[in-house]
């Protein structure tokens, strides 16, 4: 859209989760940096959250509402497709030319989606070569979503009044918070890991510069801690929910207990602890197959975003349990939140980072800074082992690699890793 | 990194088909609104036409009385102005009656007449050449008429003959009043003045004669 004063309004990036809808539109300004135009954020009601049809049919209705009352320019949306339908595998095919990856991706996908492929859509990311045994391999990441899920799915959006651009997965929008900011040449080699902590799962994803390499749901999120701390106190799930916003608002305000152990807190800390821990080894077998299969710099930080990313408690158990240090991501930090409501700029802002991508998926970037990025010019840039693993699901890929996770000295450092062990189904392309 | 695109391929087909309907629902909307008041402003158009043409033909109508009435008229003109310039030519005609009431009016109580004449004299108009063939064309007369009278009375003094010529005068009706004779006559012992007076009426502009006299038809 052409406007006088050259800003582009991109589409609203609509981000439908378990427990709410984000909506956030961004533009570009005439020197290259980003701005929010509108951003709104919903709450599902606590009855609607467990029942998908009634979740769908709250989320039309919020959708709605929020393009009523809030300054969004136009109805174009660019929404990810859920989850629950998105079918993921993985495919160590040959070494081949770019244009024959396509036809091989073809040719195997009838036989690893348990699915008619042909009423599918099928599409792949490289992720990148990997070494098995003495042969290199391309590996690449299989997306397979049902053409009547898009259809249903798309029915939905259409009844909520929006316009449709386009349909992404989560994974590229979360990575293109990292994609669209790259501009220095080193950092198109620096490994970036993203933890996506929603309410009701996890996701890992794991790129090197532009590039996704790696890709992985966790089952856990923010509903199991929430039902771990309404357990362990003896509260109802709302009341636990409550209770832990308020701990992360009063540790994000800084507020100080005069040197005493807060016991509430204490008690919410041991309830969500095991959960935490078990999302962390989750996320440590991930660095590790990443570690070992593909060549590179290694990760050297962890970014954690989604509604429960901003959890200071997740973020110490992380810290502990993973070999690298986990930092809350600040997907916004480099764009202009003047025009957000001032409840929605507190904290990291972590919970925008798949609505930010969306919005930016018709934006070229790169874009500009605000006020200059932050690196980390110490990241570690070792050689990692060549591996052999062939694994075709992400979980199976990980949990191929056998190895001491969350113990790591205080280096944190996960170069040395022991042969990973062949295990789980073996699709060989 | 590969964007990956999973709207299906019907989904832009299909809005930009329904932009396509919308345009052309608004195409023809305009053209229809367009079409209703072209309707309506030559309706109007023509009801204005209509009734200029009829305003126009009404005129026509009273221009056609008018004109039928100004050939009426232009008939009698010209049917007058034969008459009149048979009159012009025989000259306007005065009866003598109203001439001797005329006398009569001027004349003094004590004053008799004794002779009375009256006749109509033609003088040759004196013109050019170019003015006489211009008068002929126009029908208009070449020569003076007159009515010339001649009269003879009696009165007992000059006084009355006095009054008598001044009252010829101030009739308006008459001119060039001249006394012809005056002298003493003797008639049973009494002895009176004799006179003689001659004046004129002018034939061809007799229209102080009518207006007086109450018109001569």
């Amino acid at each position: 859209m052409l406007r006088l004063n050259n800003a582009q309004p991109q589409p609203i990036g609509l981000d439908i989760g378990h427990d709410g809808i984000k909506m956030l539109q961004m533009e570009v300004t005439p020197g290259n940096s980003l701005a929010v135009v509108a951003a709104a954020r919903c709450v599902f009601p606590g009855e609607v959250r467990g029942d998908h049809g009634l979740r769908m049919a709250s989320a039309v209705d919020l959708i709605k509402r929020t393009l009523r009352q809030q300054p969004f320019r136009g109805r174009e949306v660019v929404a990810a497709l859920p989850r629950e339908i998105v079918h993921v595998k993985n495919l160590r095919l040959p070494q081949m030319p770019p244009a024959e990856i396509e036809q091989a991706v073809q040719f195997e996908a009838p036989n690893v989606f348990p699915f008619a492929v042909d009423k599918a859509k099928i599409h792949y990311l490289p992720a990148g070569e990997v070494r098995q045994g003495a042969d290199v391999r391309q590996e690449v990441i299989v997306f397979a979503v049902k053409n009547d899920d898009v259809n249903n799915y798309l029915e939905l959006l259409h009844r909520a009044g929006v316009v449709v651009r386009s349909l992404d997965i989560e994974p590229c929008a979360l990575f293109r918070t990292v994609d669209r900011f790259i501009r220095r040449r080193e950092d198109e080699q620096q490994v970036t890991v993203l933890v996506d902590v929603g309410w009701r799962r996890s996701q890992v994803v794991i790129g090197r510069g532009r590039d996704i390499n790696f890709v992985k749901p966790v089952e856990i999120g923010g509903h199991q801690l929430q039902e771990a701390v309404a357990k362990k106190l003896g509260i109802t799930a709302e009341e636990a929910q409550a209770l832990r916003q308020r701990l992360c608002e009063s540790e994000a305000s800084g507020e100080e207990t005069g040197g005493r152990r807060d016991p509430v807190r204490q008690s919410v800390f041991d309830a969500t602890r095991a959960i935490a821990e078990e999302l962390g080894r989750e996320i440590a077998l991930c660095l590790r197959y990443y570690s070992v299969a593909f060549r590179g710099q290694r990760p050297g930080r962890l970014r954690l975003v989604g509604g429960e990313a901003s959890n200071t408690q997740l973020q110490q158990i992380l810290n502990a349990v993973l070999p690298i240090p986990a930092e809350i991501g600040k997907p916004l930090c480099s764009t202009d939140t003047s025009r957000m409501r001032a409840v929605d700029r507190q904290g990291p802002m972590s919970e925008w980072a798949l609505a930010l991508g969306l919005s930016l998926k018709m934006a070229k970037g790169p874009f500009a800074p605000r006020d200059g990025t932050p690196r980390d010019r110490n990241a570690p840039a070792v050689e990692v082992t060549p591996s052999g693993v062939q694994v075709m699901d992400a979980d199976q890929l990980v949990r191929s690699i056998s190895g001491p996770v969350g113990n790591e000295p205080a280096g944190r450092s996960v170069g040395a890793v022991k042969e990973p062990v062949l295990a789980g189904e073996v699709t060989n392309a | 990194m590969r964007e990956l695109e999973f709207l299906p391929e019907w989904y832009p087909r299909l809005r930009k088909r329904k932009r396509m309907v919308g345009v052309q629902t608004w195409a023809t909307g305009v053209l229809i609104i367009g079409l209703c008041l072209w309707g309506w402003l030559s309706g109007r158009n023509i009801r204005s036409a209509s009734a200029s043409l009829h305003l126009l033909q009404g005129e026509i109508s009273q221009a056609d009385n008018e004109l039928q009435r100004l050939d009426e008229a232009l008939g009698q003109k010209k049917e007058l102005d034969a008459k009149n310039l048979i009159i012009r030519k025989l000259g306007n005609h005065v009866e003598s009656t109203r001439v001797l009431v005329a006398i009569e009016s001027a004349m003094p109580e004590e004053m008799a007449l004794l002779d009375f004449s009256a006749e109509v004299k033609e003088t040759a108009r004196p013109m050019s050449g170019l003015a006489a063939a211009s008068a002929a064309q126009n029908n208009q007369p070449v020569a003076d008429r007159r009515l010339e009278i001649s009269v003879q009375g009696v009165g007992p003094t000059d006084a009355t003959l006095a009054r008598f010529m001044r009252n010829l005068g101030e009739s308006g009706l008459f001119d060039r009043i001249n006394l012809t004779l005056t002298q003493e006559r003797v008639d049973n012992n009494r002895i009176m003045r004799q006179f003689g007076v001659t004046f004129g009426v002018d034939l061809n502009n007799s229209g102080s004669i009518r207006n007086s006299s109450g018109g001569v038809h």
